[in-house]
Parts: structure tokens; sequence; C-alpha cells
């Protein structure tokens, strides 16, 4: 006898309906937000201390876990007495990032941090290149 | 000569040489702080510990003389135990600060550590903090990280000869400090930034520069004198962020002076020149209509300065010098500074004979000069002034410059390959660390531009010199390595 596969028809018609009922998966996006989940990797951004310092000290340990080589820092003595050195320019190139979260695992100081922020959107390229103001300032 | 037996193999050792420089000279390696081949041995960080015959306990071995059928053993359990034992005692008081600390990278207690100890402290109390202060002009001191060797010490010592630096304090509380008033502010005070095994002194122009791993370093020469000590240069984005010594034996030794290190500023002065105007071609068509004049500075390399006799040769055209001299020959252990402050005075003298002055009534000159801080001298403004025709190729812009039909910009010292002889006749290689402004050609281009003939590079211009001058005879790039080689009939 020839095998028509009945069985396997009607598990997925069973599964279709199962969908048109259940859960969404898609999102009317951008009238719904997206929420990511708990440690989801985006944009970066420097955190401050309690006195709204920078908590980067400039160790250029983030540059140095890297592996797409997009921080770039300039480093300079410190205007505090608490610490030796900060960075006077802090530079990450978000389109050249790998959003490994590297950077943020090689800190010492639990300074710079990925964000949920996922959204890529720029007119330029420059506009992408966030400098120490625009990190601080997230 | 006593016969040690070094980790199981017969060795023979000179008279008088320490457990330490036998493993040295035989390549066992024996981790130590405060000995440096080039200081007397001090015997107080205790990190050279090994297992010797003649004692039950573990041994200094910078300390510990060789005697005949001594057994020396500088690894294993027992001797790995004792170095720990010892970093732990030297970290109790170290902040480990080695994110922001300039020596991270190539700081000894920081490989040690990550060599012997396991990263455990059985400390529980406060450590010590101690001062963080400017000791001179270019010396800083982190006196936290300090491990209290006193190499620096004994430099200032027995080699700077003016003992600026000294202890202060006692148990773990001791630190390295200057007397008040009196900065440590010697010709060769930045060698104890070199000699500090940990981060604790620290060049105040090399302070935040650079994370040491991520800069490129090149093995080339000083040329802020005859003596060509041989450096290294640490670049970092096309900047020059620092020079070191390296040991040579037959030049400098270990040590280097402060001048010569942090001559490097105009490399990217405002001034710098970087625009063009002619060509070499122009300067030739010039220069073959007769009464040319040619002005060479002792700062030219020996490929430029054998490209200029062929010039000369061709032109016949008389050739004048440009030299610097300043002060008196100085004596620093087996470091001489030199009064002369060009590289390569010795090689223009083998090639010219005796250096001639700018030549006068020219109807056209042509001045190449290297000389960072010379600014038209007064006869060569003379001459200048008196010529109808002025070709010159100079670092910085000035009054020359202005007037010159031709100008051909020069790269300074780091920017290109080349040799220079020393005063002592030894051929040593400098080679490009940095890239020249864009539109800046090395001079050894141009000049064979100029001369009409197939464009070689240095080395290839040095090898058809080598053929021609008997002092350069035999050598070439390969022969010359990194340590230079002696010139013939030197
Ligand atoms: S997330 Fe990864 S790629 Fe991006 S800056 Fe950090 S370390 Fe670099
Ligand atoms: S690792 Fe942290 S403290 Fe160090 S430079 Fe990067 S952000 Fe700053
Ligand atoms: S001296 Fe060495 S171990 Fe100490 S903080 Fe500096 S790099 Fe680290
Ligand atoms: S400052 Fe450096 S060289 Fe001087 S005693 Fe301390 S650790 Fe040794």
């Amino acid at each position: 006898m020839t095998n028509y596969n009945i069985g396997s028809l009607f598990k997925g018609m069973f599964r279709t309906f199962q969908h048109l009922v259940g859960k969404k998966a898609t999102l009317e996006y951008p009238e719904e937000k997206y929420i990511p989940r708990k440690g989801y990797r985006g944009e970066h951004r420097l955190k401050k201390d309690e006195q709204g310092r920078m908590k980067c000290v400039a160790c250029f340990m983030c540059a140095t876990a890297c592996p797409a080589e997009c921080i770039r820092i300039v480093a300079g003595p410190s205007p505090w007495p608490d610490r030796d050195k900060i960075p006077v320019s802090f530079e990450i190139d978000l389109l050249k990032c790998i959003y490994c979260g590297m950077c943020e695992e090689a800190c010492p100081c639990d300074a710079i941090e990925l964000t949920p922020t996922f959204t890529q959107i720029a007119t330029t390229r420059e506009e992408k290149i966030y400098d120490l103001q625009k990190l601080m300032n997230r | 000569m006593p016969k040690i037996k070094l980790n199981g193999k017969e060795v023979e050792v000179a008279p008088g040489k320490t457990v330490l420089q036998a493993c040295v000279d035989n390549g066992a390696f024996v981790p130590h702080y405060c000995w440096h081949p080039g200081l007397s041995p001090a015997g107080n960080c205790r990190m050279c510990l090994v297992k010797v015959s003649n004692s039950r306990k573990l041994e200094a071995s910078c300390m510990y003389p060789c005697s005949d059928n001594l057994e020396v053993t500088t690894e294993g359990p027992e001797v790995a135990k004792g170095r720990q034992d010892v970093l732990e005692f030297m970290l109790i008081n170290h902040p480990l600060d080695c994110p922001i600390c300039d020596k991270a990278g190539e700081c000894d207690l920081q490989d040690y550590t990550y060599a012997y100890r396991g990263g455990v402290s059985r400390f529980r109390d406060k450590k010590v903090i101690k001062h963080t202060k400017d000791l001179g002009p270019n010396v800083r001191i982190w006196g936290s990280r300090c491990i209290a060797c006193t190499r620096c010490v004994r430099f200032c010592e027995e080699v700077a000869g003016t003992g600026e630096l000294c202890l202060v304090n006692r148990g773990d509380h001791s630190v390295v400090d200057v007397f008040p008033t009196i900065p440590i502010d010697n010709p060769v005070s930045l060698n104890v930034v070199d000699l500090c095994p940990v981060g604790a002194l620290i060049d105040r122009n090399f302070l935040y520069q650079a994370r040491v791993w991520f800069a490129r370093e090149t093995e080339s020469v000083c040329a802020s004198c005859a003596r060509g000590c041989n450096v290294k240069i640490t670049a970092l984005d096309n900047r020059i962020k620092r020079m070191v010594p390296r040991v040579n034996a037959d030049v400098n030794t270990w040590w280097m002076c402060d001048e010569g290190r942090l001559n490097t500023r105009y490399l990217a002065d405002d001034r710098r020149l970087t625009a063009s105007k002619g060509s070499a071609r122009d300067l030739d068509a010039a220069a073959r209509k007769g009464n040319f004049g040619i002005v060479l500075s002792t700062y030219q390399t020996i490929e430029e300065m054998w490209l200029v006799k062929r010039l000369a040769e061709a032109w016949k055209a008389p050739v004048g010098f440009l030299t610097l001299t300043r002060g008196e020959r100085k004596k620093f252990g087996g470091l001489v500074i030199e009064p002369d402050k060009t590289p390569n005075r010795r090689f223009a003298e083998k090639l010219f004979g005796e250096l001639k002055p700018v030549p006068a009534g020219c109807k056209g000159l042509f001045v190449l000069n290297g000389i960072p801080e010379l600014e038209g001298p007064p006869e060569l403004m003379a001459a200048a002034n008196g010529a109808e025709f002025l070709a010159v190729s100079d670092l910085r812009k000035g009054p020359l410059v202005e007037k010159a039909q031709v100008v051909l910009p020069a790269c300074a010292w780091a920017e290109k390959d080349g040799t220079f002889m020393n005063v002592d006749g030894r051929v040593q290689r400098i080679r490009k660390a940095i890239e020249p402004p864009a539109a800046v050609r090395a001079e050894v281009a141009w000049l064979q531009e100029a001369l009409g003939t197939e464009p070689l590079s240095a080395e290839g211009v040095f090898l058809q010199a080598a053929k021609e001058v008997p002092a350069l005879a035999g050598l070439d790039y390969g022969k010359l390595g990194n340590q230079g080689a002696a010139s013939n009939g030197h």
C-alpha cells in the first residue's frame, strides 16, 4: 500500500493552528518597543562614581582586550587626588565594534558597560564614533 | 679556573665571578632585581636565591663566589618556593596598580609575580603608602611601588657620580628620596628610570604617553653626539614616545645621556619643513652651469655623504661643512658624551679629508643641513646672500629656506635608513622608526635623482660606497647587524 503520510500532514496543520492562537513571535515595531533580555550587549556607556566623576582611569585594559581594536584612548594626569590617571579622550568606533563585551569584562574599575541600546541610527560614519562626552552622558 | 656544576652540567668560570654571573654567562635563568651588570652587587632583593651544595639554606647567588666543584641548582621546588616567599614579602606593600603603571608590560616584578606566585597574599593589614613626587626635572617617583633594590641609588653614586638619590626611612617605610633642594638633575639622570626594575621611577616625559605593548620598538642609534649610543626608539601613532639605551659594550655599555634621549621634539615641530619647491633635477641643471658650491652637515648619513661626493665630482664643486660642537667631553662609567654634537663627522673626514669651511663667492649654492638646532650660521648666510641660485634641504623653515629657489625638505634621523660612523670609527645602522611627513622623501632618493642614476635603497647605496671607500671595505648591512662593526683602518 502507498504511504501518504497522512499523520505528518495533520501534525503540520496542528502546529499552524497553534501559532494562530498562541503567543506572537513578532512585534509591531516601532509602535511597540522591544525590550532586550537582561545582559543584552548594545552600545557602550562610561559609568560615573557617586560624585559624578568618570570611573575610568585610562588603563587601556579595554583597548587591549578589544578584538576589533575600536577603542582609542589618550591618557593624562588626573585633577583629583584619589587617582593618578584619567582619559583625556576616549573614543569607540561603534561601526567597528562587534559587541562582544570583552571591554566590559576587562575593565578593572567597572567603568565601561554595554547598554541595551541596540538601534544603530546615524547618517554619517563620524556620528557612530562616540567620544568621552557622549559615552559619559548616556 | 674554578669548575662548577650548574644544573648538572660542568662549566668553567673565570676566577672571582659570582654564581649569578656564572648563571648569566651560561644561559641559566635566575630572576633578580638589585643586581645589574653595570653596578656593584648589593645583595638586598633576595630574588636570586639558588641552591648550592656548600650550604643547607638557599643562597643569594649575586653575592656567592664560585668555588671549585660547587654544585648549583637554579630550578626545582625548593628554589621556586624560596622565590615565591621573597615575592610575597615584596608584595606586602606594593600597590600592584599595574593597570595605571607605566612600567606594566616590561616590569620585572610583574613578570616574576606572574611566573612564580599563584596570586595569593596572606597579608591582612593596611599597606604602607609612600610619597609620589617629582625628584627632578625628568624623574618622578611612585614610592609605594619601590622595592628598595637601590639600583638607582648605586647608579647615582657609581656612574653619575652625583649621588642625589638615597634610601630614607627604615623597614617597610624605606623609600627612595632626594635631599631637600637638591633634585636629581645630572646629564645621565634618566638611566635610573631604565634601571628601576619596577615602575617606581618614571620618566616624566613618557608619563602616560603609551602602554608599551601598543608601541613599536626600532633598534637604532642616537644621533645627538658623535658617540652614537645604541638605542631603541619607542614609537606610537607615528610619534616618537621615548628612547632607551641598548647594551653595546663597545659604544655606550648600558647607558645613554638625557640630552640625546630627549632630543626628539624637533621631529614634530610646527616649523618642520614639509613642502618642496622645484626638484632635484632643477638643482642638477643649475649646478652644471659652473661655479657651484656645496655645503654639507656632518649630520648626514654615510650613504648621503657618498652620494654628495659623487655630485661634487660631477659638478666640480667644492664642499664645505656645517658642524656643531658644544661643551666638553664627559665620562660617566662606560659612557662618554662627546662635544661633537653631530653623528657622522668621522666619516666626513675619511671621505673628504680635512673639513673645509663654507665655500665663499660661489654663484650657486646647495645646502644640505640635517643639524636640528643649527639655523643659518653667519658665514653660511653671507655665502647664500652672495649666490644667485640657492638650493636648500633642511628640517625646519628659516631665513635660508625662504631665499631658496629649490627646497627639498629633509628627513630626520629617525625617519630614514642609513649608517653613521661614530667617533671611534664604528659603523652603525640607523633604522626608520616613523614615517616622515607626507611628501618628504629620503635624501638618498632625491640625491640619486640629481645624479641621474638608477634609484637604489640606502642599503644598495651603502654597498656601492663600500666598494669604493676603503674605510667601508668588506662591510654590508648584514655585517653591521644591530651592534655595528669597526671600520677598516680603525
Ligand atoms: S564590545 Fe568588543 S568589539 Fe566592542 S568595544 Fe568592547 S571589546 Fe571592542
Ligand atoms: S578598562 Fe575601564 S578603566 Fe580601563 S580604560 Fe577601559 S574603561 Fe577605562
Ligand atoms: S611596578 Fe610592576 S608590578 Fe608594580 S604596579 Fe607597576 S607594573 Fe605592576
Ligand atoms: S626606585 Fe626603583 S631602582 Fe630605586 S630602589 Fe626603588 S625599586 Fe630600586
